[in-house]
């Protein structure tokens, strides 16, 4: 059995993988509630060890995503690159590393909770993102494509995977970097870096590319392959504590947004451009990744690989037949590669990709039985109902959606990766023209301009979405098809216009509102009964009864809070939002039934969290 | 900081009681050889040892004051820590990376100069591993 380890930097995880494929990953933030806790993964590695039924001594390797001292070398070459300026970064960065990061090996097994007598195996960064990308997937053979902000010096990899072996072949080094690039726009428009870069995509739809241009003629130079050179005369990513300077304020009009400040069209434009950007370069590495391997099928990973609409425009331009993309994209998905990559190719075991893939659904994450649900209710003395037959549960939980009711599902094991597959969502009614906004400003307590997305039986996908293939992973953008759109009215164009992003958001483009961006797309996921299990069931019910097989999923989470991972996380949650029920396992809670005192807690909750 | 615990507080007794005493000699033979006069002066390894037993013995007998000397020993590492961090990083950044920055900016092997139309692709060719040991490297 082997333990992977992300760690150090942001979204630490763990993983364990064993004979029988993928056992159990975890990122920390989930039992830690500090959203991307960077801290050694310890409960992760914990729960990775208590559902296998194994303890440290027990383990073949114990293997961590990245080569630290690579790592270290390109932060001093950068700071060689800079010098005399960089002293705040340097300082910034350096304690950790002289204390922590340079002795990796002592840190972990200080840290492990049992005794480590081997060696540590090290991979590197984006050969830990390529594993996980292509072990899991469906394909005997494949190209791999893996884009994030920076690794060791990588920022980009072209590679191959055949069988139980992956080769790196080419690879873009700092500081030409997409996701920095991505990254650097993040922060301009006033978003959190390594988080925000959601809101930013989300944000793209609104506008118009109207600094694709000045992008491409400024701040790099791109190639036809889809490799490119930062102009670093724009950038501070190198050498400071931000990640745009005054040169790059000056040529897009003035300095970064303030967070939290209105956002205006510049923003708007802003991220329309850069997302068009990063779409063209994606696809023309996509192209080039295609003529040198060879091969027919893609399979993608790295924190850019999030990029949904990148991923949906990729689809449709049919450059590869098929395409596989890790739902843990980011560094938390590291973990889980650096074990298959120790598991497959250092140990040489023999693989056989399963027909759909080996991610079990991405449910690696820990489940709670009713008998331990039962006892923190019993305990709290929380009034509950419970229903011994699934059939029962499912006929009321529908009866809650079709009334317009906001659930908050807690069924089976938790995702691993950032987004909720029906482990840990929150859903609604997609028909619901009110859905969207109540769940941005009331549940999640977020940006109104968000768009929330389906999930939609795999059977019934093209019914409704312009898409060709499943999306199990709600990893790819598509339009919604061209019959279930609404036409615009002569007001409704005038609120296009309005500066106020609610006014643009409430506005109905089609029969499913709740999920329709102003765009007319939306972020997929397709629910299968294999994959899925309860959550399919629930929404087959929900057609029967409603007639829609379309629902509102998103996180189980409020604005700056990780994924619930717990019943009481579920339950503070519930109480602390507008949330009208919550199921967890078999057991239905009410709002109107809660004391009123668990409520009072609303204001202390949502300040317990940064906003991201 | 977090509230110690009685193994921290008495992990640190116990450091202090053995390694004070230890500072003291190596102080001790530091000034017999190195110092001036060539004598043994016991009493710098007294006065350590000293205060290794009054510090050490005392926070093992009675724990509120091994809490506060196990925070005060935190705050004076932290205070060491500062130090370093303010005056020794920047030094270094200073006095040795800088002049070797200007000597590889000057010579033109900064890996950091915008390449603009120089090259047709700034894709580069992956280093085949030699063998799996690589994999046991940091590096």
């Amino acid at each position: 059995m082997i333990l992977g380890i992300s760690a150090y930097y942001h979204d630490s995880a763990a993983a364990l993988v064993g004979e029988e494929g993928i056992i159990a990953a975890s990122q920390e933030e989930r039992f830690t509630r500090i959203k991307h806790d960077s801290n050694f993964p310890i409960h992760a590695i914990n729960y990775c060890l208590k559902e296998a039924g194994v303890s440290v001594e027990d383990l073949d390797q114990i293997v961590f995503y990245e080569k630290p001292l690579l790592k270290f070398d390109r932060l001093l070459e950068t700071y060689i690159g800079f010098a005399p300026v960089g002293l705040k970064s340097f300082i910034k960065a350096m304690p950790q590393w002289l204390k922590q990061k340079l002795h990796l090996p002592r840190e972990i097994k200080k840290n492990l909770p049992g005794k480590w007598n081997k060696p540590i195996v090290f991979t590197s960064h984006h050969e830990s993102h390529a594993a996980s990308a292509f072990f899991p997937s469906p394909f005997q053979e494949a190209a791999i494509l893996t884009m994030d902000g920076v690794g060791e010096w990588d920022t980009a990899t072209i590679g191959v995977g055949e069988s139980n072996r992956i080769e790196l072949l080419k690879s873009m080094h700092f500081p030409d970097s997409l996701g920095l690039l991505y990254s650097a726009f993040t922060y301009f428009c006033g978003f959190r870096v390594n988080s925000g870069e959601y809101k930013l995509m989300g944000l793209a739809p609104y506008g118009t590319p109207v600094f694709k241009d000045l992008i491409l003629d400024k701040l790099i130079d791109l190639k036809q392959d889809g490799s490119f050179s930062v102009n670093l005369e724009y950038f501070n990513y190198c050498q400071g504590l931000t990640m745009t300077n005054a040169k790059f304020a000056k040529l897009f009009g003035g300095p970064p947004r303030k967070s939290e400040s209105d956002i205006t069209e510049r923003e708007i434009n802003l991220a329309n451009s850069i997302q068009a950007v990063t779409e063209e370069i994606v696809l023309r590495m996509a192209r080039y990744a295609r003529e040198m391997t060879q091969k027919e099928n893609l399979c993608l990973s790295g924190g850019v690989a999030l990029n949904c609409v990148a991923n949906g425009k990729l689809l449709r331009e049919k450059i590869f037949k098929e395409i596989w993309i890790q739902p843990a994209s980011g560094d938390a998905g590291g973990a889980l590669g650096c074990a298959l990559f120790t598991h497959y190719q250092l140990m040489e075991r023999e693989r056989t990709p399963s027909a759909n893939d080996s991610m079990k659904g991405s449910f690696l994450g820990p489940k709670f039985e009713n008998n331990e649900i039962r006892s923190f209710l019993d305990e709290k003395q929380i009034p509950h109902h419970f229903y011994s037959t699934e059939k029962e549960l499912l006929e009321r939980v529908v009866q809650y959606i079709g009334e317009g009711k906001i659930i908050g599902w807690f069924q089976g094991r938790m995702e691993f990766g950032p987004r909720a597959l029906g482990g840990r969502s929150i859903i609604g009614d997609a028909r619901n023209s009110e859905m969207q906004t109540k769940m941005n400003l009331s549940i999640k307590f977020r940006e109104s301009f968000r768009p929330f997305a389906p999930s939609v039986l795999e059977e019934d996908y093209s019914n409704f979405f312009e898409l060709e293939t499943s999306s199990p992973y709600m990893l790819l953008v598509a339009p919604v098809k061209d019959n279930i759109r609404k036409e615009l009215s002569a007001k409704d164009a005038r609120d296009m216009k309005d500066p106020n992003l609610l006014k643009r958001v409430i506005i109905e483009r089609s029969s499913l509102p709740a999920i329709t961006h102003v765009d007319y797309s939306a972020r997929v996921q397709t629910v299968n009964d294999e994959r899925n299990d309860r959550y399919y069931r629930l929404i087959r019910e929900f057609k029967d009864s409603c007639d829609s097989s379309v629902i509102v999923n998103t996180s189980f989470n409020i604005r700056g809070e990780p994924i619930v991972c717990t019943p009481q996380d579920a339950y503070r949650c519930f109480v602390s939002t507008d949330m009208d029920v919550l199921v967890l396992e078999n057991f239905i809670l009410l709002k109107t039934e809660q004391p009123q005192e668990s409520l009072k807690e609303k204001e202390k909750y949502i300040a317990s969290f940064d906003l991201d | 900081m977090k509230s110690p615990n009685h193994n921290d507080v008495s992990g640190l007794a116990l450091k202090i009681l053995i390694g004070l005493p230890l500072a003291g000699f190596i102080w001790t033979i530091i000034f017999r050889f190195f110092g001036s006069n060539e004598l043994w002066n016991w009493n710098i390894l007294i006065v350590f040892a000293s205060f290794g037993a009054v510090l050490g013995l005392g926070s093992l007998a009675y724990y509120p004051l091994g809490i506060s000397v196990y925070r005060f020993w935190n705050q004076l590492i932290g205070l060491i820590d500062q130090l370093i961090v303010w005056l020794c990083l920047p030094l270094f950044y200073y006095i040795i990376l800088t002049p070797y920055s200007f000597v590889i900016r000057i010579i033109g092997k900064s890996k950091f100069t915008y390449r603009k139309h120089e090259i047709h692709t700034y894709w580069k060719d992956v280093n085949k591993p030699k063998n799996s040991t690589r994999y046991l490297q940091q590096f």
